[in-house]
């Protein structure tokens, strides 16, 4: 690791400081616009538009992609792991949009949204009193999640205050993402075999996580 | 810690900051920026220390509307620098190295005519196991209330002072092995 060492001659640690002070300055001069603002939200506030927002994606799911088996699913299966995808999901919302000033249990998190579409996937399939109408249905999850898990990225990219870069980060994302994606899925997809939901639901948390990590520059000097 | 009355506490600048006055800021910054650099270029380079030191700071110009007055800035700044540099995956951590460099700082200032008593309680408080040299040293030598620590360290009021308690009792050992040695 280089050592920073003393100032250049004829620059004092307090005009070091100064220039410090003033480059500060430029950086909150620039952070402006929309995103500046939405950034600027009390904590609450963030979360609170990050949720309602995602609300809407999954209201307009429900309204016009909704699953040919819907009324038939059994309604309490699906409320229950509706609900626990729900409150992880919240969780991990909650996690990506904290403020910086605390600490996160960011590794946590990591494990909770990426073991709960497998352990979902790995239930058996629910039984129902009529054959669920598969045919023609399956072959979209894949961009459908995606897209869904791309939307959450850009709402909650747009929520955080700073830009994260390397693993840990990236998994977080990618992997409530992920869960955002198997939430519309559960909403959209009739299919609950265990090795459809195995082979593309639940693994769309690590596609998307990869898909971050391409996307994100390397080390952004600040957004 | 003496109080002064023309100085102005940190939620005073703050809610003078959120007022609309600038100066208060620059206060703020004058008053932490340079400890705060000092503990980052000792594991960052120069670059790298000052572009976290003024993220830092701008972190806490977008984070102002959530300040609570009483919950303290310098745990918050100090919190923020190192969830950037995690963030931003910058190599090497300068939690420890703040906490050295306000441990030296700190000794040398209660006792400047002992070198070796400052020399003992830095070897010391470096034997112990990391989670409670960060809280021994922010309480002790950075002089933030348990509450504060807490929240800096991120853990629970009576977690930090377990590990406090603790830390006395490692230190008070090794002070006695030390004394039986010599």
């Amino acid at each position: 690791m280089p050592e920073a060492g003393p100032p250049p001659p004829g620059i004092s640690p307090a005009d070091e400081l100064e220039k410090l002070l003033t480059g500060t300055h430029e950086r909150i001069k620039a952070d402006r616009g929309v995103l500046a603002w939405l950034r600027c939200r009390p904590t609450g506030q963030r979360f609170g538009m990050v949720l309602l927002a995602l609300a809407g994606l999954m209201a307009l799911t429900l309204a016009r992609f909704q699953r040919p088996d819907f009324a038939s699913y059994p309604a309490v299966r699906m409320a229950l792991t509706f609900s626990v995808y729900l409150v992880a999901l919240a969780l991990s919302i909650r996690e990506l949009v904290r403020p910086l000033y605390t600490r996160g249990r960011t590794e946590l998190f990591i494990v909770l949204t990426g073991a709960l579409p497998l352990l979902v996937a790995a239930l058996p399939a629910a039984a129902r009193l009529e054959d669920a109408p598969t045919i023609g249905h399956g072959h979209d999850c894949i961009p459908v999640g995606m897209l869904a898990g791309f939307v959450l990225m850009l709402i909650v990219r747009a929520f955080d205050r700073a830009p994260r870069v390397g693993t840990g980060p990236a998994l977080l994302l990618g992997n409530t993402a992920g869960l955002f994606a198997n939430l519309v899925l559960m909403l959209h997809c009739p299919i609950d075999r265990p090795a459809h939901l195995m082979l593309t639901h639940a693994l769309l948390g690590v596609a998307l996580a990869a898909l971050f990590k391409v996307l994100e520059p390397a080390r952004p000097s600040v957004s | 810690m003496l109080s002064f009355p023309f100085v102005r506490t940190d939620d005073e600048l703050m809610a003078a900051y959120l007022a609309g006055e600038t100066a208060a800021f620059d206060e703020l910054f004058r008053r932490y920026a340079l400890p705060l650099l000092r503990a980052l270029r000792r594991r960052l380079n120069a670059e790298d220390a000052n572009d976290i030191l003024q993220q830092t700071f701008l972190q806490l110009h977008r984070c102002r509307f959530d300040y609570l007055p009483g919950a303290g800035i310098r745990p918050w700044i100090y919190t923020i620098a190192f969830n950037l540099q995690r963030r931003q995956a910058r190599r090497g951590h300068f939690e420890d190295a703040f906490i050295e460099e306000e441990a030296a700082t700190s000794a040398g200032a209660s006792w400047p005519a002992d070198g070796a008593a400052i020399q003992s309680v830095r070897s010391a408080v470096a034997q112990l196991p990391r989670e409670q040299r960060r809280v021994i040293a922010l309480h002790w030598f950075e002089g933030l209330p348990f509450e504060q620590v807490a929240t800096t360290v991120g853990a629970s009021l009576s977690a930090v002072k377990v590990r406090a308690h603790r830390g006395y009792v490692a230190l008070r050992k090794i002070f006695e092995r030390d004394d039986a040695d010599a």
